[in-house]
């Protein structure tokens, strides 16, 4: 791996930076108020939200108090300008897979006024392959852990990569799953928007600690043909952002606690900071298209 | 408004280096030295927790299994402990044997009943890599 895939690293300022992504795939910040000419265009803005990793049954040093802090970003979510066309939950919505950690948190996740969609993280799939979790977050949309739906011209697509882990320690999507993503993109026009969604990064962030999936590489060259894809995952409990040609990646910010940098300590364990500092680094993302307009996304923070 | 992002990056980085220097020293996450070294021939104490004998242990610790490979022989069993504040599993890489989540200071037994090389992993981290080595009774001598 590229050592200067890690550059695009974005800090996290409290201050809910707009990152507005430009034709050329690279990220820049500007201010809210240059993007008023979108009023201009014809056909109407899409805005919707990703939140992730929840971890609710987390009681650690890290963050004790899980459900209040999601508590605190679905109320942010509730009180946005423009509400979310829905929100997506990329994974690791409980900490263990518990029925009662999945009833609490659909309790919680049930005050969202926008549509939710949820996809699974390893933390949910513990021991039965996401028995428990499917019980509480119905996936009677989903095939071969896959599900797509469209949105203001739009092409959404959900993808499950946390089941099979083999000899790589990478997560997998499976050719089941690629197959039907395959004939899913098929009928997609090469200039239609899509955005990808799954838990684990869907190229190599950081291998050794399992932050890359193994056939990733066929998902992306079905990607490829289209002009603007935004792959967003969960996952990593930091945002960094990447991009390999008309693809650009980002990794969510988590609602539950820090995870260290890539290769910054031994292991991927939760990082405790203090409170104040704790609430800045916790968030969610709203992405915003507007017809003819860069893709704009913003991060809020808890803080 | 760039920089100010990376001298954020910088000062969280350097608290949790520290911290994670302070977490290696707590006592708690430290493995005792005195620790007998595991064989099949040498039943450990039983800690608490735990209602089934073992007849060796495999310690979860800082990510990793302890010892990374293990021999038994068939129809023994194996205590898995987790000591690191975040769970782990032990899942078998062929599907027959999941631990389901260990959370911080629990521990699993497995008796494996047949011989073989059974690679296992960490489902929540699948980088975490371990094998255990089942050998029939009848070789149980030359080894
Ligand atoms: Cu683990």
């Amino acid at each position: 791996m590229k050592r200067r895939n890690f550059i695009n690293h974005v800090g996290w300022t409290g201050l809910g930076i707009l990152w507005a992504v430009g034709g050329n795939g690279l990220l820049s910040s500007c201010n809210v108020s240059e993007t008023t000419d979108k009023k201009q265009l014809n056909s109407s803005s899409l805005s919707f939200v990703q939140i992730s990793d929840t971890h609710i049954g987390f009681h650690k040093p890290a963050n004790e108090h899980v459900t209040q802090t999601l508590q605190k970003a679905i109320n942010a979510i509730n009180s946005l300008p423009t509400p979310p066309a829905f929100v997506v939950h990329t994974g690791d919505i409980s900490h263990l897979s518990k029925p009662a950690e999945f009833d609490q948190a659909k309790q919680i996740l049930s005050q969202l006024k926008a549509p939710l969609f949820t996809l699974p993280g390893e933390h949910d799939t513990i021991g039965d392959r996401g028995k428990a979790y499917s019980e509480a977050f119905s996936q009677k949309d989903k095939k071969e852990g896959l599900q797509s739906w469209d949105h203001s011209g739009v092409h959404f697509v959900s993808l499950t990569n946390v089941l099979d882990f083999g000899e790589t320690g990478k997560g997998k999507l499976g050719q089941a799953q690629l197959d039907l993503l395959a004939k899913d993109l098929a009928a997609q026009k090469g200039d239609t928007p899509l955005v990808v969604f799954s838990h684990i990064p869907l190229y190599d962030l950081y291998p050794k600690w399992g932050w890359a999936t193994a056939d990733s590489a066929n998902a992306l060259s079905l990607l490829s043909r289209f002009s603007s894809v935004t792959v967003l995952n969960g996952h990593i409990h930091q945002i960094i952002q990447h991009s390999e040609g008309n693809i650009r990646f980002s990794t969510a910010a988590s609602t539950a606690y820090p995870l260290p940098s890539p290769g910054n300590g031994e292991q991927p364990a939760p990082v405790k900071l203090p409170e104040n500092h704790l609430l800045a680094v916790l968030g969610f993302r709203t992405v915003e298209f507007a017809p003819g307009h860069d893709t704009k996304v913003d991060q809020h923070s808890l803080a | 408004m760039k920089y100010r992002s990376y001298i954020l990056v910088a000062v969280v980085s350097a608290v949790l280096v520290t911290l994670l220097h302070l977490y290696g020293c707590n006592p708690q996450s430290t493995q005792p030295l005195n620790q007998p070294k595991v064989t099949t021939n040498q039943p450990l104490e039983q800690e608490k927790g735990s209602t089934q004998k073992a007849n060796a242990t495999v310690k979860i610790h800082n990510f990793k299994f302890e010892p990374t490979t293990l021999k038994i022989n068939v129809g023994e069993s194996i205590k898995f402990a987790n000591s690191d504040e975040e769970p782990h599993t032990v899942t078998a890489t062929d599907g027959s044997f999941d631990s389901k989540a260990l959370d911080t200071e629990e521990a699993w037994t497995h008796t494996f009943t047949k011989p073989g090389a059974f690679p296992y992993i960490c489902a929540i981290h699948p980088f975490m890599k371990g094998t255990v080595t089942v050998t029939s009774t009848k070789g149980k001598n030359e080894t």
